[in-house]
């Protein structure tokens, strides 16, 4: 089995299941509770959010959330703005932001959409003109999460906050986080998403960075956890693990790319040379790969590589069923639009791998050509 | 005093000499469906009861009781010993305590003097009594209250009717084989024979790697949705994708979907007779895409020998959409995967084939062992509900 959809979802790292264990059945207290044990997992939970913010070297608050996607809401949402001010993402932006910003188009804010290049990334020339004096929040993802294209966010950030600093800039960086440098301070970002599950932690846990001085109110409203801003009983043995492999993983970032990167290149070398599979991935991320078949449908193909327990994705898993967004397509020509695949790896992904890859793309690529329209 | 509940039964009572072999099938029918559930079915006298089970149940029963054909319908009701005082009081107590009322009274037990016109008085001076919001009304009543005095001096008393799923009970009037496509259609038509009685089986054309593991997932869960009023579907997966690359290879493209309707009759045929099946079901309505132009359908009913059940040839497709939601397949039927007659769809097919000349491009085709080489490759699934 050759797992290349890691930007859908990791394997758990197996010093997740000691984590469990210990929070599910010796600590398992409420940190909320009065009494010294929950006083204890209280505190596990402050150094851990203390910890996860030293390692985004952000100065401000890391809230606990239970995704990727709650984390962009809670952003987009609970913002302050005024009503009828203008709000920038960019158009590649995934759903959990996308969803969301169409939304508070609905409620009456101006929704303005930036343009981006083929690999996601937003068009600086075509950006500038779009932010404005009364431009309240600008949601720009750090990692595209279907090319692996990287937005130059400190760019942004600082051509928005000199237009007017009360702009609040987010990005979601649930793909970014483990895979790129993520460092807070250096990006300038007001708000950041992440999510735990994409970096070998389990299922249920994702954060925003909210820096110092910037105020979110809550979306979901209760007992006051999270400074107030996310009431749940915080989900510990998740968030216990997604610092376990923050701290094991962020610190290594640049071994770990760099091996990935190597893994990248080698299929990208590998691909035939006809033209029959095109790359669309840019200068970016070495996690995601994204490729295009000539005149065969990307979703037959990893139906056809699925036989061979290779799997991977078309697109953004979370809107598989849809079609191609126009932004990815647009600069591709006709024959490819429908054939995008996308590759995704792991520190467990490896060149044999990727060899017994090329191969079996080779071979279903010239069985299903025949039949083409 | 214990909570039972009440089964009436449809036509059965039309079938004469048969009824015995009528009742005997619903019986298994109802028994299989409950499944699981732990209760007793007893017979009586053209109704079913179904009895000792926990409160907790009840609504399950209920809810299963209802997709079951040749149910005509059931009641939630109360047995109690036969007397007459605490039969009044039991009445009081079950019905609603408003509106327009009549007492309806069976009394098959004639040891017990009283007439059934005054025991249904007597009941409705007692409920009158205890509560002052409510009226008598034999005609235009809101609810009726049944009392059922059997031999063996228990009573029954309800007041509602729940509706069942009319119909006969499934395996009674034969099997059939339904293609079963993953479309809104093929399970309303599958659910229609159903409920004449038919024990139904399923075969449903699978075109991997252009169709997905999910599209096939989606079938499955149709069949076990329709398996609810029907009982267990046995599903046939053929695999299809040799059969389109061989037509793709030798015949034009806008014979594609007539060719490919043609061996799925073929093969569905081939199945249904191995399964004993006497008859093939399609969700077809006439007009309703190419494929289902009276033309084509002459020349897809031309490979078989079977009769072709089409209950919804007559039917709009709104109609076939409210039947669907009904049956709580619709939602299912919707969900967006591609199906086999998707993949290599012509931009163009042909709306008005001629037999003559489709019999000629298959010429071209080994057809034979295309489809016994689809056949032998099926690969079969259990549907069941429960």
């Amino acid at each position: 089995m050759i797992f290349f959809d890691n930007a859908s979802t990791t394997k758990a790292d197996p010093l997740c299941l000691d984590i469990i264990k210990k929070y599910c059945f010796d600590s398992y207290y409420n940190p909320s509770a009065q009494y010294h044990n929950s006083v204890e997992v209280g505190n596990d939970l402050k150094r851990a959010r203390q910890n996860i913010l030293r390692l985004l070297n952000g100065d401000g608050q890391f809230v606990f959330t239970s995704s990727g996607t709650e984390s962009d809401n809670l952003a987009l949402l609970g913002t302050p703005k005024k009503k009828g001010s203008r709000i920038i993402v960019s158009k590649a932006e995934h759903p959990s932001v996308m969803k969301v910003a169409n939304e508070l188009a609905q409620r009456g804010f101006e929704l303005v959409l930036a343009d981006v290049d083929g690999c996601g990334m937003v068009d600086f020339e075509k950006f500038k003109p779009l932010v404005t004096e009364d431009t309240a929040l600008i949601s720009v993802m750090h990692v595209n999460n279907e090319t692996g294209g990287i937005n130059d966010i400190k760019k942004l950030v600082s051509y928005a906050k000199s237009v007017n600093k009360r702009i609040i800039f987010h990005s979601d960086g649930v793909q970014a986080l483990g895979k790129i440098k993520t460092d807070m301070a250096e990006l300038g970002v007001d708000l950041y998403s992440v999510s735990a599950h994409k970096l070998h932690s389990i299922k249920g846990c994702g954060g925003l960075y909210v820096k110092k001085g910037v105020s979110v109110q809550p979306v979901i409203f209760g007992g006051g956890q999270e400074m107030g801003v996310r009431s749940s009983t915080e989900n510990i043995p998740a968030i216990m693990c997604f610092e376990a492999v923050c701290n094991k993983i962020l610190p290594s970032i640049d071994k770990y790319s760099s091996e990935i990167n190597q893994l990248k290149q080698y299929i990208i070398d590998s691909l035939p040379q006809d033209g029959s599979v095109i790359k669309i991935s840019c200068q970016g991320s070495p996690f995601i790969l994204s490729l295009a078949l000539r005149s065969v449908r990307g979703e037959v193909m990893l139906h056809a590589l699925e036989k061979h327990g290779i799997m991977l994705a078309t697109g953004s898993a979370c809107s598989s069923s849809k079609p191609a967004k126009g932004w990815k397509t647009e600069y591709l020509p006709e024959e490819y639009k429908n054939g995008i695949i996308r590759l995704s790896f792991c520190h467990e992904n490896d060149i044999p791998q990727a060899e017994y890859f090329i191969n079996k793309l080779n071979l279903e690529y010239s069985e299903l050509i025949k039949y083409a329209k | 005093m214990d909570k039972v509940i009440i089964i009436r039964v449809g036509e059965l009572f039309l079938k004469g000499n048969n009824k015995r072999y009528f009742e005997d099938t619903l019986s298994r029918n109802i028994r299989k469906a409950l499944d699981g559930i732990k209760c007793y079915l007893r017979s009586a006298r053209n109704r079913f009861i179904v009895e000792n089970y926990a409160e907790r149940d009840h609504g399950a029963i209920i809810m299963r009781l209802q997709k079951i054909f040749g149910i005509h319908s059931v009641s939630p009701a109360i047995k109690i010993h036969a007397d007459l005082d605490e039969i009044s009081r039991v009445a009081a107590e079950i019905s609603p305590k408003a509106g327009k009322f009549r007492v309806s009274v069976n009394k098959a037990d004639k040891t017990i003097q009283k007439r059934s016109m005054d025991i249904a008085a007597d009941v409705g001076q007692f409920m009158l009594k205890n509560s002052k919001d409510l009226t008598v009304d034999l005609f235009k009543y809101d609810f009726e209250v049944n009392i059922d005095i059997r031999e063996d001096k228990t009573a029954f008393i309800f007041y509602e009717r729940l509706e069942g799923a009319g119909g006969l009970p499934s395996g009674c009037g034969g099997k059939a084989m339904l293609l079963l496509s993953g479309g809104i259609d093929s399970p309303v038509a599958g659910h229609k024979i159903a409920r004449r009685g038919v024990q139904l089986f399923a075969v449903h054309y699978h075109s991997f790697p252009y169709t997905s593991e999910k599209a096939k997932q989606k079938v499955i869960d149709l069949a076990k949705t329709v398996s609810k009023y029907s009982g267990d579907i046995e599903l046939s997966v053929v695999p299809f994708t040799e059969i389109q690359y061989a037509i793709r290879e030798k015949c034009p493209i806008e014979f594609m979907i007539t060719l490919m309707r043609r061996f799925m009759m073929r093969i569905a045929e081939r199945l249904a007779i191995s399964k004993g099946c006497g008859a093939l079901v399609t969700g077809e309505s006439l007009g309703q895409v190419a494929s289902q132009t009276m033309e084509s359908i002459i020349v897809t009913n031309d490979v078989v020998k079977l009769p072709v059940f089409r209950p919804l040839i007559g039917s709009d497709k709104y109609e076939i959409i409210e039947d669907a939601r009904n049956i709580e397949t619709y939602d299912l039927s919707i969900l967006p995967y591609e199906d086999c007659c998707t993949v290599f769809l012509p931009k163009n097919p042909v709306i008005k084939p001629r037999l003559s000349i489709v019999e000629d491009m298959e010429k071209l085709l080994d057809i034979e062992l295309l489809v016994e080489g689809a056949i032998a490759r099926t690969e079969t699934i259990i549907c069941s509900s429960y």
